[in-house]
């Protein structure tokens, strides 16, 4: 899996400055010495770089190029080399990431390939072995590459999410409640299994449905403020969602 | 490839789970999770019903949709569907009737204040009264629990805002659509209620394909105050609102005001934009109360001037001046789909008497020349006939001979060959592809247009005197060449190809794209269907390599589709291509919408009227000189200039522009080289040519959008294929050494 970071003071921090942190307050603003959104688009950039690697895993077959490219592009991209883009899209992260991507194959990689830097000049770190091997681990000759960006995005969303969750419950000690009962953020929700969760937390079936309660009511507020991170204003969120949930749809 | 692995399904949605699913959840469900709307936690659960063991207990739980019931009185609630400023919409079951509704509700729920209650409903009340196909009928009006609530249809579907994403619609479908509605709004205004909100977003449009009209929260009940709205409040969406909404003059507001937001709906659904849209609120009233509409046809030249002229007759500012009810609306609008004349602007009668003989044009026009050349004939020639009688009478010595008649007749036979011959070239021209037509969207200026159809008239006078020379000789010299009525047929004959060219042009301007042009009627499915897969694999090669115009030809030359049945299946294949291979075809044409640039046809215009006016005078001048120089150098070199940029033209596939261009310039060469008397007149002619055949290359060569960049790589006429091997992507995609095969 790749890295993430698990700093809840950071998190805290988006959480109470949505506004001057929307990422695409940073493009807007030109070469902006603004620290703090600047800061947001590194975070982004870190947390979101492997459904662009997945993406361009399923259109070049070399490896050491693929890898090459996300590197060179991200480069590229904190050094806010796409203001001038005036892409539509741009109130979304998810979309705007991949239209300048695809803007980079087709226009600069011929050219940066020519002069190439040395050295990485990223700030944070690309994981690709782990990478490989969850890429690996999917059959892909049947979707188009920006089927599998668009999965391997919403798969990253959720993934920081549950890890974010399960790590609150950690740090209240209630580790095995987020075990036990997280398979109740995804709808399963019966009087038995109530009742089975609770006798592994040595709960009563009542305790155990208020706790799951309490867990999901944070996970949901945890997707939202994540996803709030990759649009540009807080009423676009239920849009993406609805966007994200399509995806796996057929 | 790595080995498939083991995947399972989610139990709760079935989608298939990915082997990377977080801390192994459906992805799908996790999203859903969050997208439960935070106010069904306000209501309470009805939980006595002993024989359903799972709602949860009272007020806490918050069960995911769909796997756990909710309960509202009768109600079981399955989903969200749309939430709007004042109240959010739920897809529910009524238990007792087992069908499904929905159920609209208050935003805020329990702590609504009193007006909101009331405004809601009044909203219920005003739906209520009304049963029509086209609208969404209201069933029940409630409260439970201190929620309040009404129940209405449930409309599968989309509303007409989403069915815009795409662009544009066709302008036959916007009219049945919003004739449909006009309909319902005119038994709504029957039935003492105005809508007051119409917008694209309240419309929906259910699995039959019929607009339904939803959405009555800013409805009014005529002659009823219900003491909401005060003077002055603006409510409701400003794109779509008539300026006396916009302005807040509430007593000014009656059904006009519906019919103004039925043609600003009208106006979204040709041109894919409000008719009045700004940054900000103020601004977008302001333009609405203030500006006139930008005109639809300068936005999507397609639009049928008939449909421009009802539409922007709703937008009117003064209601007085719109159409006074929505059933007035509707009648217009179905007069036009009827081809019929609309009451909104008188017919000019050119108009008029072609609807009336457009159903057998060949065979009008055919009695029409053979009457009016028969006539002319006659009358001319005995009157001709009685002067030569005369003048025998006093010269009693004369004789039929070849005289200076014989030479006038020479003489105007060479002009009027080449006349003829460059009518002609002029009607191939416009002929062109109708195909390929359709698919560029060619629209022509009416400068154009106006120069196409003087031309036609110039070769009819020009046909006219020849006949007059003709019969002159005939009568008075009993000289008579059997071509000479041949040519004269002729001339008349693509003089009347060049005019019909441009009443067809004007009938597609004033009534639509029709008839075995119009795509909206086929069914490509069924069209695919029946289709063998080497067929259907012909043009999936040909559109994947770019070769649109081959697999045009195929499907109009091998399969015998009309012209709107190609285009259907082409755009529905293209499109299926371009899901399983984004990289090597781009999705079909959106219908056209772009500015009308009047550049570009001022240009063609001006070739064409300076090869014209060089060629002609040119020869008039060989005519009248005397002297007899073979100068067929000059002929002879621009006759072998244009067969050699013919052939180019053809094997490079150049647009039909440039091909003509280059036939024209063969012409004035052949021309030049039966009919060159004298070395100026060869320069001024080869001048002419020449300068044609070089600005239809420059033209070519220098414009990259009308030159293929491929060669042809599917041999359609014989049904072979060439060697796939050939296909080469275009330049600005990745190379094809990075490119992974896809198949």
């Amino acid at each position: 899996m790749p890295e993430f970071e698990s700093d809840q003071t950071a998190l805290a921090a988006y959480n109470r400055d949505f506004a001057t942190t929307c990422w695409s307050v940073v493009l807007a603003a030109g070469q902006s010495t603004d620290s703090r959104s600047t800061a947001a688009l590194d975070r982004l950039c870190r947390d979101y770089w492997s459904p662009l690697y997945f993406y361009v895993r399923r259109r070049v077959t070399d490896v050491a190029e693929a890898q090459d490219l996300t590197q060179a592009f991200f480069e590229r991209l904190l050094e806010k080399r796409y203001l001038a883009s005036a892409d539509p899209d741009r109130g979304r992260f998810r979309a705007f990431l991949l239209t300048a991507f695809k803007h980079f194959l087709s226009k600069e990689w011929d050219k940066a390939r020519a002069q190439k830097r040395g050295g990485n000049r990223l700030h944070f770190a690309l994981h690709f072995p782990d990478a490989n091997a969850e890429y690996d681990l999917e059959p892909h000759h049947e979707l188009t590459a920006e089927t599998i960006y668009e999965r391997r995005w919403l798969l990253s969303v959720l993934d920081r999410v549950l890890k974010q969750l399960e790590q609150e419950c950690a740090g209240q000690g209630k580790r095995d409640h987020f075990s036990h009962l997280k398979d109740f953020l995804s709808g399963h929700s019966d009087q038995t299994s109530y009742a089975n969760a609770g006798q592994a937390l040595g709960l009563s079936p009542d305790a155990a449905k208020m706790a799951a309660h309490r867990l999901r009511t944070r996970y949901r507020q945890l997707l939202r403020n994540e996803i709030a991170r990759t649009v540009e204003c807080p009423e676009d969120v239920d849009d993406e969602l609805n966007r994200l949930f399509r995806i796996f749809s057929d | 490839m790595t080995e498939k692995q083991h995947q399972t399904r989610c139990p709760s949605c079935g989608v298939m789970l990915p082997a990377t699913a977080p801390s192994g959840l459906c992805p799908r469900c996790l999203v859903q999770e969050a997208m439960v709307g935070t106010n069904i936690s306000e209501l309470p659960v009805h939980d006595s019903q002993p024989t359903e063991p799972r709602p949860a207990a009272a007020g806490t739980e918050l069960p995911a949709p769909g796997t756990a019931l909710r309960y509202l009185g009768d109600y079981e609630i399955l989903e969200e569907i749309a939430r709007g400023a004042m109240g959010v919409v739920y897809k529910a079951r009524q238990t007792s009737l087992d069908r499904i509704v929905a159920i609209k509700m208050i935003l805020a729920g329990e702590l609504a204040d009193a007006e909101s209650i009331q405004r809601f409903r009044a909203e219920a009340e005003a739906a209520a009264r009304l049963h029509h196909p086209h609208i969404v009928s209201v069933h029940e009006v409630g409260e439970y629990a201190g929620h309040h609530y009404f129940c209405m249809d449930y409309v599968a579907g989309q509303n007409l805002k989403k069915k815009m994403l795409d662009g544009p619609l066709a302008p036959l479908k916007a009219t049945e659509y919003v004739t449909a509605i006009a309909v319902a709004l005119q038994s709504a205004h029957e039935q003492g209620v105005l809508h007051r909100d119409l917008k694209p977003a309240n419309i929906m449009i259910d699995q039959s394909d019929q607009p339904r009209i939803t959405d009555f929260g800013l409805a009014k009940i005529i002659g009823q105050d219900s003491g909401l709205t005060h003077t002055g409040a603006v409510m409701g969406s400003p794109s779509y609102m008539a300026p006396e909404q916009a302005e807040g003059r509430l007593h000014a507001v009656g059904p006009a005001s519906d019919v103004y937001a039925l043609g600003a709906i009208l106006y979204e659904l040709l041109t894919g934009r409000a008719p009045f849209q700004g940054p900000s609120l103020a601004n977008t009233i302001n333009q609405v109360v203030h500006q006139p509409p930008i005109a639809p046809r300068s936005l999507n030249p397609q639009i049928p001037v008939d449909l421009e002229t009802i539409c922007l007759k709703c937008l009117e500012k003064h209601s007085a001046g719109r159409y006074a009810s929505a059933a007035e609306l509707a009648d217009d609008l179905q007069r036009f789909a009827n081809r019929q004349p609309i009451s909104a602007r008188t017919a000019s009668w050119p108009i008029r008497a072609w609807s009336v003989a457009k159903n057998r044009p060949w065979l009008i026009t055919t009695l029409t020349i053979l009457c009016c050349s028969l006539l002319l004939a006659v009358t001319y020639g005995l009157w001709q006939h009685s002067r030569f009688l005369n003048w025998q009478f006093t010269h009693p010595d004369s004789v039929r001979q070849p005289g200076p008649r014989t030479e006038r007749l020479e003489t105007w036979r060479d002009n009027v060959i080449f006349v003829f011959l460059a009518i002609s070239t002029m009607a191939l021209i416009g002929q062109g592809d109708p195909r390929q037509d359709q698919r560029t969207a060619r629209v022509y200026s009416r400068g154009l247009l106006f120069f196409t159809a003087g031309c036609g008239l110039a070769g009819f006078g020009l046909s006219v005197v020849f006949l007059t020379c003709i019969i002159d000789a005939w009568v008075w010299e009993s000289s008579f060449r059997v071509w000479d009525p041949l040519w004269f047929y002729f001339g008349c004959y693509f003089s009347y190809v060049l005019i019909w060219m441009v009443a067809q042009e004007f009938e597609k301007r004033v009534f639509g794209v029709r008839g075995d042009q119009d795509q909206s009627a086929v069914d490509p499915d069924a069209l695919l269907a029946n289709l063998g897969d080497e067929q259907q694999q012909a043009i999936s090669d040909a559109l994947l390599a770019n070769q649109e115009d081959a697999a045009m030809k195929y499907c109009g030359e091998r399969l015998a589709l009309n012209v709107g049945e190609t285009l259907a299946l082409l755009n529905m294949m293209q499109t299926r291509l371009h899901k399983q291979h984004p990289d090597r075809i781009d999705p079909p044409p959106p219908p056209p919408t772009y500015r009308y640039s009047p550049r570009k046809h001022v240009f063609q215009l001006a070739i064409l009227v300076g090869l014209v006016l060089l060629a002609v005078p040119a020869h008039v001048l060989c005519i009248l000189a005397i002297d007899t120089h073979p100068a067929g150098v000059a002929g002879i070199a621009g006759a072998v200039a244009s067969i050699l940029t013919l052939l180019l033209a053809s094997h490079l596939e150049w647009q039909p522009r440039a091909r003509c261009l280059a036939v024209l310039g063969l012409l004035l060469g052949a021309g030049g080289l039966l009919l060159v008397q004298s070395v100026p007149s060869a320069v001024l002619s080869w001048t002419g040519w020449t300068t044609g055949i070089v600005v239809g290359v420059g033209y070519c060569v220098l414009v990259p959008k009308f030159r293929n960049r491929t060669p042809p790589v599917v041999d359609i006429t014989d049904g072979k294929h060439s060697d796939r091997r050939s296909i080469r992507p275009g330049k600005d995609r990745l190379s094809a050494s990075n490119l992974e095969s896809d198949s």
